[in-house]
């Protein structure tokens, strides 16, 4: 018979397990595997043994377009859908006639699925698609612009934001909604008029919440392979698509398992630089 | 620090409706410069309506407000130079005490030299030195209170408006809290309106109490006044416990009103009396227990005994009516015992008018 110190020895792992396990088989050895295979181990064909081969063969121009490419959509989706979003967001906390008709209509990208909405926004984008038709029958562009698979990701960007937008909304109104009335009081009986009560106690109190809502559609973006392949531009890729061509086309595994690698230590950075900004913000508030 | 410029308040039939609810009803309350007055009241009365109407932050559906006779009904709350401590405090959860307090003096271009030293001053007076740098999350309850109220008086304020501030103290804290707050306040001279629904920190801190019922003024006196003197059973019912009998003036003689009541027949000082029907009303502490009948006499069964600390609550049923009385802590009332109680005619108050509307 066991006795009670070993039953809790037992059962203290156990308790652990649904936590830790699911760590350590889902996130622990699919990362641990991926940074292995871009230093040689697990080939799928060939031998496996240690090498900085595949390190050496990444940086070549083809990849640093994409990553900054990468880069440029992430960073454009996430700020340039914080810049709708962020007044949208102070116009719906005011409260107007017709909100409850409003809210619902802006959220409803929240369940398009991101194909989707890809292929509905190239139907409006496309060389013959309705903004350009309209542009032209308006006189304002005598022939239709490029606005699809475009060298600068424009019809990326805008699909990006049209997705995220809503999303960004969500984080953005439950902060402004967290901010009690009493404390836009008190600064008003203070003497703070609209402006500083926006600037002084509204910005400081919901940036942190902002920036939340950039990183999430940050992180998002700059790994996104739908988007970008439907209607991006044909050079440079995206890193997701290189990743994939590398992939399944070459067979170079060990190469799209270092460009893995490059696009997990890309976001963590980009994350620490977005905390260290949040803090900044904070502290000097 | 003392405020020199006091600045007497007026409210002038002030109204304010929502919708077809009427939640201040034609209100004139006159305040002098200096003076400490409490609006009291129970939930729903419209007292935090009429502070919130002086602050700014709603405009009345009617009437006006007056500081030192300069109408400011339609002026903006952040041009009324009044500075409202909050039943939730409402510090600036991500700026320092000092920048809490700092914000108001910015807003009003204070040099910075004197920031500081306003800064300095009021912290010292709330004692709170040496926690400048602290944000409000790691502050207790008692010390956020404290830098609310600092905040409030480093901007000196035309008036200083209280709404419900220490209901979220415990007990203890609370009547610390309310003694620092009444001694600054005459230590300032500053014209205060305190919305509570506490009767004992309204009796406490007050020069002036006016209790407030469905949005009009019941009665307006001195705290002694008020507790002594209701005017009607909606005030003495709410200033504490009170005993209170519909009855009939059946003599009147001396300054003294014989009236016969539901429980029997009672003897009040009154100075004049103008209406046959009337209420009588004593306190429970009024209430002296005797071996044997007198005048006032109260005889009844004793329900329950609660004992109270400094005294025992003693519940009488005397007729079918419950009728309370304090007695000492010390004296044994044994429950389903009788009991008999008389009243110092001087210790009733009477009450003019019919008993429904009294």
């Amino acid at each position: 018979m066991l006795s009670r110190k070993n039953n809790e020895r037992l059962l203290i792992p156990l308790l652990l397990l649904p936590g830790v396990g699911y760590i350590l088989v889902m996130i622990v050895t699919v990362l641990s595997m991926t940074v292995l295979q871009s230093f040689g181990f697990y080939n799928l064909t060939g031998e496996s043994h240690f090498t900085f081969k595949y390190w050496m063969q990444l940086f070549d121009k083809q990849f640093v377009d994409s990553f900054l490419f990468s880069a440029y959509v992430g960073l454009g989706s996430s700020i340039c859908s914080m810049i709708v979003c962020y007044p949208l967001a102070l116009f719906l906390h005011a409260k107007f006639p017709g909100k409850n008709v409003v809210l619902p209509f802006i959220r409803i990208p929240l369940f398009v699925p991101a194909l989707v909405a890809t292929f509905l926004i190239i139907n409006i984008l496309d060389y013959h698609g309705l903004v350009n038709e309209i542009l032209v029958w308006l006189g304002l562009i005598k022939e239709p612009l490029r606005m699809r698979n475009d060298q600068y990701a424009l019809g990326v960007l805008f699909i990006q934001m049209w997705k995220n937008i809503p999303f960004q909304l969500v984080i953005v109104s439950s902060a402004l909604e967290g901010i009690r009335e009493d404390i836009k009081e008190a600064a008003r009986n203070l003497g703070a008029g609209s402006f500083t009560l926006f600037t002084r106690i509204i910005f400081p109190l919901t940036i942190s919440s902002a920036l939340v809502a950039m990183i999430m559609v940050f992180i998002g973006t700059f790994g996104d392979y739908s988007v970008t392949k439907a209607a991006g531009p044909m050079y440079p890729s995206s890193m997701a698509v290189l990743m994939h061509t590398k992939a399944f086309m070459f067979q170079e595994w060990n190469y799209a398992a270092c460009v893995g690698v490059v696009m997990i230590v890309a976001v963590i950075f980009f994350v620490a630089c977005y905390t260290k900004i949040a803090s900044i913000f904070t502290k000097s508030y | 620090m003392k405020f020199l410029n006091v600045t007497a308040l007026r409210i002038q039939n002030l109204t304010k409706m929502y919708g077809e609810t009427i939640a201040v009803n034609d209100v004139t309350i006159d305040i002098r410069g200096g003076e400490f007055i409490t609006l009291l009241g129970p939930s729903g009365c419209g007292k935090t309506t009429i502070l919130r109407m002086i602050a700014g932050f709603i405009e009345p559906t009617a009437g006006n407000i007056f500081f030192d006779n300069q109408d400011i009904t339609y002026v903006p709350p952040n041009k009324r130079l009044t500075a409202m401590v909050f039943q939730s405090y409402a510090l600036f959860p991500h700026m320092t005490v000092a920048e809490n307090i700092r914000f108001g003096l910015r807003m009003q271009k204070i040099p910075e030299n004197e920031q500081q030293r306003r800064i300095a001053e009021v912290l010292s007076m709330v004692r709170l030195d040496g926690l400048e740098k602290r944000r409000p999350y790691e502050l207790s309850g008692g010390q956020q209170q404290r830098v609310a109220l600092a905040r409030a008086l480093a901007v000196r304020p035309k008036i200083l408006l209280f709404d419900e501030p220490l209901s979220n103290l415990d007990a203890k804290l609370r009547e610390s809290v309310r003694v620092e707050i009444r001694e600054l306040q005459r230590k300032l001279n500053i014209t205060t309106l305190y919305v509570t629904h506490d009767q004992g920190e309204a009796l406490a801190m007050s020069d002036r109490i006016f209790i407030m019922n469905k949005g009009r003024i019941e009665q307006a006196d001195t705290p002694v006044n008020i507790y002594k003197y209701p005017k009607n059973r909606f005030v003495a019912d709410f200033m504490g416990t009170a005993n209170i009998a519909a009855g009939e003036v059946v003599g009147y003689r001396g300054g003294i009103a014989t009236i016969m009541t539901e429980l029997g027949l009672f003897k009040a000082k009154a100075p004049g009396i103008m209406s046959k029907k009337v209420s009588v009303c004593w306190r429970p502490e009024d209430m002296l227990l005797v071996a044997e009948g007198g005048e006032n006499v109260v005889k009844g069964k004793i329900m329950q005994s609660v004992y109270m600390g400094n005294c025992t609550d003693v519940f009488l049923n005397v007729n079918g009516r419950t009728i309370r009385a304090h007695v000492s802590k010390d004296t044994e009332m044994k429950e389903g015992a009788a009991a008999v109680f008389t009243v110092p005619a001087e210790k009733i108050h009477v009450m003019e008018g019919e008993p429904d509307a009294v």
